[in-house]
């Protein structure tokens, strides 16, 4: 176990490395001095040159690299040039906004995805099968920007005809205020919802066929303690997995929903830092978003670990 | 006033620059109209050569599409660039803010009470249609007819967005508006050549109002009700003719030859292109395939192409007739803190400007009082407070909050406010308040803002309807405006500066008015409802071969100024 641990951990950093590297070398890429950014239009040669020096732009690349890597490290991650702020605790203040989303997406997700697939699972086939695989060809082929925007329309369209006011039109945020979580939550867990239906349905009923279940059945066991007690409890397993993950790339930035909905979260300080050319919080936020897949990838290889006897180092 | 309008008017600090519309409804007594000695000139701007050439097709590219053509409903920063190409109002202005005849042959003159508007129109001047033929000569009853066009409620498939705004000071005009009335019985046409407008009571910014493109003079045999047919073919007295238009592609202007001012149209075609993303506009402005940028400079280009060397001489820029700033609920409710006016100081030299002006990259100035530059009586000596974080913090101890108290700002979701707001937000955490932001989409934003104390703090922007200091007052500092569904974010209301701002907007023009209104804006910021924050710049850049062109105080482009450089 503990050699896993230890190599499972090694990737990862690996990644982190390689991510990191990727995103050194955006500076030298996209056409923006940094000095110059960080000093303005208005400003003089010399105080560009001043800037310049000061950030050691004009050392050789190698040392560049080096005291980026050293900076990472102690947690600097950079000045924004933009929003003139130091650029962690920017991410830091945004984390929150899409860790709720986050969260409230992944329960929509789960909340509609589980019970239509066990649903799908049990009556192979039937009208809540098909219907159940119709509605995940939709959910899937839609695109969250799609529905998104068409949720949008809808509540404008209650507020301007029938002048219905419970949410607010246009998306925005107001910290723990559910009314404008809403929306948000539902086009993200809209599109993953059709995913965990099909990965319920799957592995529900690749459990239904094994010989567990027809000796649970053959003993007289009820229908409702065979699926509920048995076929259920082996069959989310690859869920759960799936959960973890989705929470780790989540909260890294839900880059569409955010922007779609003005939500004030990682995704959407990503692509703004990308419309304004901010180097440093472009970086800031790719590295943000890695290392929450990477730290989701980890936890969930040592929950499964831990929790499947199966699976062996 | 109606709240569409206003809705319009409080534009965020992104500046949608718009030609918003709202009007301040307080009495007003006698006033002396300017009288206009320059010739009717739009043309009239500084940096023309002597002899302007002419010929040549110029073209602009927008993000937007045109919502109208049609004067009496255009209402967008796109729109106005063609419908001043294509039509004219009695008044424009010179190339800042003085009033100058367009249509009229001189300024209008003002009866003694001030009541009655008389405006003569020139003679000579034709309705040309689209493949250039003469309809006929405009008469005085076109004016009449557009003007009481623009009142009618009829109008399909949306009534004027700024009728009851603009045009209710006019008598008769409520008949109008209600549908009792086809025509106004205070818009009168005394002769061929000559309208007299009667007001219920006397407004010097009426002036104002008929320089507007509202007030511009359509023909009343193609410019029905139905105002989707005329933005098909719209037909006016303008430089150029609407040639032709693919929605959601471009708009082909070309020079009309019976234009009835001498010397122009100046091009013989324009092209607007819209539709076209910023940065691609940008690039082939760089490139020298599009002449003029018609949004602003993007920002993730913006620091690149405004420090080229070899951009200098196109890159243009102006400091915008509009404020933002961050408002403070001055009645805020159970006694809250922001209601004391010791914290309201506190707060107004808590915030560090500087550092939120670099978020727009420095384009644009501080914000020290509440005029903006180009307004007439903007005083840039008047700086009541000055940033210091350490007194701010003492000061707001001293005001009964040594450790601070918790607050909401309120803003828009157009970016960059939301980073402007936590800007703010910070400079407030070091004084010890600890602000929450709500981000709210424009339109749900405005209503909180007009719902009474729903938002303790407010960071949003106002841009003029027209350039009179009372458009700053008036709409958004007046008791009158602190009303549920009014504009006021403050909830300020000060019976002496009421009373001090009706007496201005009554005074005759001049310097006493002027000097007037800023003392009043002294005793207003001695209240400290606002923190003003900055004056933005708009910034755009145009191939090397443009010439004419201006950012300009009202119109922001003025497109029919516009000309190919010689040797280009």
């Amino acid at each position: 176990m503990i050699p896993y641990l230890i190599r499972r951990l090694g990737w990862g950093l690996v990644v982190l490395v390689g991510v990191m590297l990727i995103t050194f070398l955006l500076t030298y890429v996209i056409p923006a001095d940094p000095a110059r950014m960080i000093a303005g239009a208005n400003a003089s040669p010399t105080d560009v040159a001043a800037i310049r020096r000061s950030l050691g732009l004009d050392r050789p690349f190698l040392e560049q690299l080096a005291t980026y890597v050293a900076n990472v490290l102690h947690g600097d991650f950079g000045f924004s040039y933009h929003q003139h702020r130091a650029v962690l605790p920017l991410l830091l203040e945004r984390f929150p906004a899409t860790a709720q989303l986050a969260l409230a997406g992944l329960a929509i997700e789960v909340a509609i995805g589980l019970p239509l697939g066990i649903l799908a699972a049990t009556r192979r086939g039937g009208f809540w099968d098909r219907g159940a695989t119709m509605v995940t060809v939709v959910l899937v082929s839609a695109p969250s920007f799609w529905v998104g925007y068409l949720l949008l329309e809808v509540v404008f369209q209650g507020h301007q005809s029938y002048g219905i006011d419970i949410l607010p039109l246009g998306g925005g945020y107001k910290p723990f205020d559910l009314r404008y979580l809403f929306l948000p939550a539902l086009t993200l867990g809209f599109g993953g919802a059709a995913y965990y239906n099909r990965l319920m349905r799957a592995t529900m009923l690749d459990e239904l066929h094994r010989d567990y279940v027809r000796t649970a059945r053959a003993k007289g066991l009820q229908e409702r303690a065979v699926l509920w007690r048995h076929a259920l409890r082996n069959a989310i397993g690859p869920v759960l997995i799936q959960v973890g993950l989705d929470l780790g790339f989540f909260l890294g930035g839900v880059v569409i929903v955010e922007q779609v909905f003005s939500w004030p979260g990682i995704g959407k300080l990503a692509v703004d830092s990308i419309v304004t050319a901010d180097v440093p919080l472009i970086i800031g936020t790719v590295l943000f978003g890695t290392l929450c897949i990477v730290t989701a990838n980890l936890f969930v290889d040592i929950l499964n670990a831990v929790t499947d006897p199966r699976i062996r180092f | 006033m109606t709240s569409p309008a206003k809705r319009l008017a409080a534009i965020t600090a992104a500046m949608a620059i718009a030609v918003s519309a709202c009007s301040g409804n307080a009495s007003t007594a006698p006033e002396q109209s300017p009288t206009g000695s320059s010739p009717a000139g739009e043309s009239a701007t500084a940096s023309q050569p002597t002899s302007i050439p002419q010929g040549g097709t110029i073209s602009l590219a927008y993000a937007s599409d045109f919502q109208h053509f049609d004067p009496a409903v255009m209402y967008d920063t796109v729109g106005i660039a063609a419908v001043r190409l294509m039509f004219d109002s009695p008044l424009t202005y010179d190339s800042g803010t003085k009033l100058v005849p367009l249509l009229a042959s001189e300024m209008p003159t003002v009866s003694a009470d001030g009541k009655a508007i008389t405006i003569k129109l020139r003679s000579g001047v034709n309705f040309v249609k689209e493949d250039g033929s003469v309809l006929r000569e405009m008469t005085a009853d076109d004016l009449v007819y557009s003007l009481n066009r623009v009142l009618d409620p009829n109008l399909k498939p949306n009534p004027s967005p700024v009728a009851s705004a603009f045009f209710s000071n006019i008598v008769g005009s409520a008949d109008v508006l209600g549908g009792k009335a086809k025509t106004a019985s205070g818009i009168k046409m005394i002769d061929a050549h000559t309208v007299e407008i009667d007001l219920d009571h006397a407004d010097a910014t009426f002036m104002n109002i008929l320089a507007t493109t509202f007030s511009a003079v359509v023909p009343k045999e193609l410019a029905t009700e139905d105002t989707a047919a005329f933005d098909l073919a719209p037909v006016g007295t303008g430089p150029y003719l609407l040639k032709s238009y693919t929605k959601g592609q471009q708009a082909v202007f070309v020079a009309n030859k019976s234009y009835w001012q001498p010397g122009q149209p100046y091009l013989d075609e324009i092209d607007f292109h819209v539709g076209v993303d910023d940065n691609a506009a940008l690039q082939q402005v760089e490139a020298g395939t599009l002449d003029i940028l018609g949004d602003t400079i993007p920002s993730g280009s913006f620091t690149a192409v405004t420090t080229d060397p070899q951009y200098a001489d196109q890159i243009v820029h102006h400091t915008t007739v509009a404020t933002s700033y961050l408002s403070m609920d001055t009645t805020q409710p159970n006694d809250g803190p922001l209601s004391k006016l010791a914290v309201r100081q506190a707060i107004e030299e808590g915030i560090d400007k500087d550092n939120i002006l670099k978020i727009q990259h420095g384009a644009g100035v501080v914000a020290t009082c509440i005029f903006p530059p180009d307004m007439p009586g903007y005083d840039p000596s008047c700086n009541p407070y000055t940033y210091d974080a350490a007194k701010a913090k003492a000061d707001l101890a001293a005001a009964g909050y040594p450790s601070g108290f918790s607050t909401t700002i309120y803003t828009d979701t157009t970016d960059p406010d939301p980073a402007i707001a936590a800007a703010i937000q910070q400079d407030l955490a070091a004084m010890g308040i600890t602000a929450e932001i709500v981000t709210q989409e424009f339109g749900t934003f405005l209503g909180t803002i007009e719902t009474p104390h729903a938002a303790p703090l407010v960071f949003v922007g106002w841009y003029q309807d027209y350039p009179d200091p009372s458009d700053f007052i008036d709409p958004i500092l007046s008791c009158a405006s602190a009303v549920s569904g009014g504009a006021n974010a403050a909830w300020y209301c000060n019976k002496d500066v009421d009373t001090k701002a009706a007496a201005a907007r009554a005074e005759a023009l001049g310097p006493q008015r002027l000097a007037d209104y800023q003392a009043i804006q002294k005793e207003i910021m001695a209240d400290a409802p606002w923190v003003p924050l900055y004056h933005q710049d708009w910034y755009t850049m145009t191939s090397k071969r443009v010439g004419g062109f201006q950012i300009h105080p009202v119109w922001l482009y003025s497109i029919r100024d516009v000309y190919i450089k010689p040797g280009s």
